[in-house]
C-alpha cells in the first residue's frame, strides 16, 4: 500500500518535473531575494544600533510588529500599494525577516566581552577594525542562528506567495488544494522542506569555515546567492529579452480559469493585432480582482454571481440569468469601471451532486426529486454552503427539504464522502472535473433557487479603449461552451493531465471560431 | 619616559576618580601603581594609553602629550595587559600574538619569527601551542600569551592592569618570578597595577600608593616598609616592623619548622648569627652580594637567608597580624 503510494507519487512527480524545476526555481529566486535584502537591511541596521542604542529597542520592536502579522494579511495589505505580484511578496518576505536578522546581530555585537573590547582598542584598531576583526566574528553564530531562523521563515511563507500571483513551490500547493489532490500538495511542500534544509546545511557549511578570523566562506555565500538573484534579472534587462504584450489577462487558481484564458488569447490574438500574456494560476478572486483594479492586470474571467455578492454586496435581483448578467454589469461599471463583456452559456455555480448509481435506483433528475426521500440521506456539505443564504437554507425554505443528516466537510472531501457512501448528497460546482471522474449528477435546480453564476471577460475600461478590438473579438465567445462541454474540458486537464492550451484551441476549432 | 602633571579624571557620573596626581616613570623601570579599590590606579593607568582621557592636567608619553601622539602610534608603542586576559577567543595563538604586528604592517616573515621568539621566551613550545585557541590553554598560559601578545610590536613601554589576579596562588608566584626574569632580559618600561602589596615589593623599583584618587606616597619598597609617611600607607602595607626586628632564629623556625636539623651545604662562607634581627640580615644579605647566607645558632646550622625567604616571612608575618587583630587575644 504505502510502496504503492511511493510509487505513484514518484511517477507523478517525474511526469511534472517540468512544472517542478520552474516552480523550485521562482521559490529560490524569491526566497533568497527578500533574504538578501533583509539581510543588507538588518546586518547594518544591527550594526548601526549598537552605536545608537537608546535606538534599539524601538526598532526592533517594529520588526517585531511585522512579524506579527499574519503573512496572508500583510500579502493583502500590500496589493494597493506596490501591487501583486513578486515585488510585494518579496517586500513582505522581507519584513518578516528582518527582525531575527536584526535582533541578533545587535545582540551579537552588544555581547561581546567589553575587556575583548578594550584589548582590541589598547592595541591601536579603529572601530572598523574591532567590527571586522572582533565582532563581526564573534558575532557571527548569533548573526548566523537569526540569518537561518529568517530563513526558514522566508521558505515557509513564500508557499503562501502563489496567491498574489508570484509563483514558486505555493503554485504547486494551491492546485493541489484546488483540484483536491493531495500529490500536488506534497510535489509543493516536500520540495520547499528540503529546500529549507538545504539552505539550512549550506548556511551551517559556510559559518563553520568562517569560524576564525577569515569572513571569506560567508563573502562566498553571499556572491552566489547574489548572482542566483541577480542573473535572471540582468538577463531580462537584455534588449533581446521578452518585450511586455500589449494586453495582459489573469485567470484564478484551477483548470476552468486557464482553459477559458487561453481561449481569450487565442481569440484575440487570431482576430486582432495586439499582442496577449496570460497569467493562469494568478491568485484567489480577491487577489485577481485587486490586481484587475489595480491595473497589475487588463482582466480576467469572473462570474456574475461572485461580482453581484462578493465585489457589491447586493442579492441578486432575479434568478434569471440576464438580468443578473445586467445587475453585474451596470454594478461593476459603476463601481469599479470594470467592464463585463457577454457571458458564457455554462454556469459554474452550486449544484446538489449524486452519484448516478442512486440517481437511476430512485430515480432522480431534479431537486425537487429529492422531497420525498431526503430525510433518509445524508448530506456532505461544505461550511460555506450550510451558511450561505442561498446555499442550504435556500434549499430549506423553497424546497422544503431537510436531510436526515448534515455533515460540514472540507471541499476536497466531500467528492469521497459521497463515492464511499458516507453521504448520498453533495454540494458542487457544476462544471467541476470531479463530476465526471465520480460519475456524479448535478441535480436539476428546477425551483431556480441558487443564483446565476455566468463565465464573463471582466476588463478594466482603459484597455477596451486603447485596444477597442478586443470586445468583439471576446464577445464571440457570448452563449457558447455548455455545461457539459466545461465539465468535459475540465475533466481532461484535471484528471487526463492535458494541457489547457491545446484543449481550447482544440475546441475553438470545433467551433470555427479560429481556423485550425 | 611617563609624566603626570597635575592629572585629574571625573567621570560622567560625578566621581572623581583621580585628583591632581604628579609621578613620573623613567626609562627602563618597574612602576607599580597600588591602592584599595576605588583609589584610582587602574583609571590612571588607562589615562596613559588613553583607553581613558583626563578631564584636566598633561600626561607625557616620551616627552610628549598623549594628545598629540597619533593615536594608533601611542597605542602601538605601548603594550597593554589585561586582568581579564581578553586573548581573541576566536583566533589561534599565532594570530593573537601577530594582531600588532600585522596592523603595523611587519612582512610576515618577521611576525613569524616574532611569534616564535616571545613564545620560546615565556617557556611556550611554538609547534605545540601555536595553531591552539585560548580555550585550550591554562589560565597560567593564556597570560603569558597575553604578555607577550602585548610585547609582540616591541613597544618602550607595558602597562598591566592587575594581570596576575585572577590566576590562583601557585600559577601566579610562577608568573610573577617569569615577570622579574623578563624584566631583566627585554628592559621595557612597566607600569604595573595591582592590590597585592606583596607582589608590589617583590616585583616594583618604586611602589605608588594612591587613595582616594591620591597619591599617598612614592617609594622604593624597602623605603616604604621603614618610612611610611603617612597613617594609611603604614596600614596599607601592614605594621612590617616588628616583623624586620624579628630574630633570625624565629624567622627560620618559622619558615622551615623544627623537623629536621640540615647540615651546610657549603660551610665556608660567612655566616649568619641567629641572634641578628632580620633586617639587619637582610643588609649584610645586600652587601655579601649572594643570593643566600647560611643562619647558625651557635654551632648549629638553622637553614639560608634569602630574598625571598625573608619576603616570605614578612608576608606569612603580616597575615598573623591580620589573625591576632582579627580576634579577642
Amino acid at each position: 500500500m504505502t510502496a504503492n503510494i511511493l510509487l505513484d507519487f514518484t511517477a507523478f512527480s517525474i511526469e511534472r518535473r517540468e512544472q517542478l524545476y520552474i516552480t523550485l526555481w521562482e521559490h529560490v529566486q524569491m526566497s533568497l531575494t527578500a533574504l538578501l535584502i533583509a539581510v543588507f537591511i538588518a546586518v547594518p541596521a544591527g550594526i548601526l544600533l549598537n552605536h545608537y542604542q537608546k535606538g534599539a529597542e524601538p526598532v526592533i520592536g517594529t520588526t517585531a510588529v511585522l512579524q506579527t502579522i499574519p503573512s496572508l494579511a500583510l500579502l493583502g495589505f500590500l496589493i494597493p500599494f506596490i501591487g501583486i505580484g513578486t515585488a510585494p511578496a518579496i517586500v513582505a518576505l522581507t519584513a518578516y525577516a528582518l527582525m531575527p536578522v536584526l535582533r541578533n546581530t545587535y545582540t551579537g555585537i552588544r555581547e561581546v566581552d567589553p575587556a575583548l573590547m578594550e584589548a582590541s582598542r589598547s592595541m591601536g584598531m579603529d572601530s572598523r577594525q574591532q567590527l571586522l576583526k572582533v565582532q563581526l566574528p564573534l558575532a557571527m553564530p548569533m548573526m548566523m542562528a537569526g540569518i537561518r531562523t529568517s530563513m526558514v521563515l522566508i521558505v515557509g511563507t513564500a508557499t503562501l506567495a502563489a496567491l498574489i500571483g508570484a509563483g514558486g513551490l505555493g503554485d504547486l500547493i494551491m492546485l493541489g488544494i484546488n483540484r483536491a489532490d493531495n500529490f500536488y500538495i506534497l510535489l509543493g511542500a516536500i520540495p520547499a522542506a528540503l529546500l529549507a534544509l538545504f539552505f539550512d546545511a549550506v548556511l551551517r557549511f559556510a559559518e563553520k569555515r568562517s569560524l576564525g578570523t577569515s569572513l571569506k566562506p560567508m563573502v562566498a555565500v553571499v556572491v552566489i546567492a547574489l548572482l542566483v538573484v541577480v542573473s535572471p534579472r540582468l538577463y531580462q534587462a537584455l534588449p533581446f529579452a521578452d518585450e511586455e504584450a500589449d494586453i495582459v489577462l489573469a485567470g484564478k487558481i484551477g483548470a476552468e480559469p486557464e482553459i477559458i484564458l487561453n481561449m481569450y488569447q487565442e481569440l484575440i490574438e487570431s482576430d486582432t493585432d495586439y499582442s496577449v500574456d496570460i497569467e493562469p494560476g494568478f491568485g484567489t478572486t480577491d487577489f485577481t480582482f485587486e490586481a484587475a483594479l489595480a491595473g497589475e492586470v487588463d482582466g480576467y474571467l469572473e462570474f456574475t454571481g461572485t461580482a453581484i455578492a462578493d465585489f457589491l454586496n447586493e442579492d441578486p435581483v432575479s434568478n434569471d440569468e440576464q438580468e443578473a448578467y445586467e445587475q453585474a454589469r451596470e454594478g461593476m461599471k459603476e463601481e469599479y469601471g470594470l467592464e463585463f463583456l457577454e457571458p458564457m452559456d455554462y454556469q459554474n455555480t452550486y449544484a446538489l451532486a449524486i452519484t448516478e448509481e442512486i440517481a437511476e435506483e430512485e430515480d432522480l433528475n431534479a431537486i425537487s426529486d429529492l422531497r420525498g426521500i431526503a430525510s433518509e440521506l445524508t448530506a456532505g456539505f461544505t461550511f460555506e454552503f450550510i451558511d450561505r443564504n442561498d446555499g442550504y437554507p435556500a434549499i430549506q425554505d423553497v424546497y422544503g427539504i431537510e436531510f436526515g443528516d448534515v455533515e460540514g466537510m472540507d471541499p476536497g472531501l466531500r467528492s469521497e464522502a459521497l463515492v464511499s457512501e458516507d453521504v448520498q448528497v453533495i454540494d458542487a460546482y457544476s462544471t467541476d472535473a470531479y463530476m465526471i471522474r465520480y460519475d456524479l449528477l448535478a441535480l436539476e435546480d428546477d425551483e431556480n433557487v441558487f443564483p446565476p453564476f455566468n463565465g464573463a471577460p471582466l476588463l478594466r475600461q482603459e484597455v477596451l479603449q486603447d485596444y477597442p478590438q478586443i470586445e468583439d473579438s471576446l464577445n464571440r465567445l457570448g452563449g457558447m461552451i455548455t455545461e457539459e462541454e466545461m465539465m468535459e474540458m475540465n475533466y481532461r486537464v484535471d484528471e487526463e493531465d492535458e494541457d489547457a492550451a491545446e484543449v481550447a484551441e482544440e475546441f475553438l476549432i470545433a467551433e470555427g471560431l479560429i481556423d485550425g | 619616559m611617563i609624566a603626570f602633571d597635575r592629572v585629574e579624571k571625573t567621570f560622567k557620573d560625578g566621581t572623581a576618580a583621580v585628583n591632581g596626581i604628579n609621578f613620573h616613570v623613567n626609562e627602563g623601570e618597574f612602576f607599580v601603581l597600588i591602592g584599595p579599590s576605588g583609589s584610582g590606579k587602574t583609571t590612571a593607568l588607562k589615562m596613559i594609553n588613553r583607553l581613558i582621557d583626563p578631564t584636566a592636567g598633561h600626561i607625557y608619553v616620551e616627552g610628549t602629550s598623549v594628545f598629540e601622539h597619533n593615536l594608533k602610534d601611542l597605542r602601538y608603542k605601548i603594550g597593554y595587559v589585561l586582568q581579564q586576559i581578553a586573548l581573541f577567543p576566536h583566533m589561534t595563538i599565532k594570530e593573537n600574538i601577530g594582531l600588532i604586528p600585522e596592523m603595523k604592517k611587519w612582512p610576515q616573515e618577521k611576525i613569524d619569527e616574532r611569534i616564535d621568539e616571545l613564545m620560546t621566551m615565556v617557556g611556550l613550545e611554538p609547534k605545540t601551542y601555536k595553531n591552539r585557541r585560548p580555550a585550550e590553554l591554562s589560565g597560567g598560559q593564556q597570560q603569558r600569551v597575553g604578555v607577550i601578545r602585548a610585547l609582540a610590536g616591541d613597544p618602550d613601554i607595558l602597562l598591566m592592569d592587575e594581570p596576575f589576579s585572577a590566576l590562583d596562588p601557585i600559577t601566579r608566584e610562577q608568573l610573577q618570578n617569569d615577570l622579574v626574569n623578563l624584566q631583566k632580559n627585554i628592559k621595557k618600561t612597566i607600569v604595573f597595577v595591582t592590590h597585592d602589596i606583596n607582589e608590589a615589593m617583590l616585583l616594583g623599583s618604586r611602589i605608588c600608593v594612591m587613595n582616594k584618587g591620591e597619591i599617598a606616597q612614592i617609594d622604593t619598597p624597602d623605603n616604604l616598609i621603614r618610612h611610611p609617611q603617612t597613617e594609611f600607607v603604614r596600614s596599607f602595607i601592614g605594621d612590617r616592623r616588628n616583623a624586620w626586628e624579628d630574630p633570625l632564629i624565629k624567622v627560620l623556625r618559622t619558615i622551615e619548622g623544627e623537623s629536621d636539623n640540615p647540615s651546610d651545604p657549603q660551610p665556608d662562607r660567612a655566616a649568619l648569627n641567629s641572634e641578628l634581627t632580620l633586617s639587619e640580615a637582610v643588609k649584610r644579605l645586600d652587601q655579601s652580594f649572594e643570593p643566600s647566607l647560611p643562619v647558625y645558632y651557635q654551632d648549629g646550622y638553622l637553614g639560608e637567608l634569602s630574598y625571598k625567604r625573608a619576603l616570605t616571612y614578612l608576608r606569612s608575618a603580616q597575615t598573623a597580624d591580620k589573625r591576632v587583630g582579627g580576634t579577642i587575644l
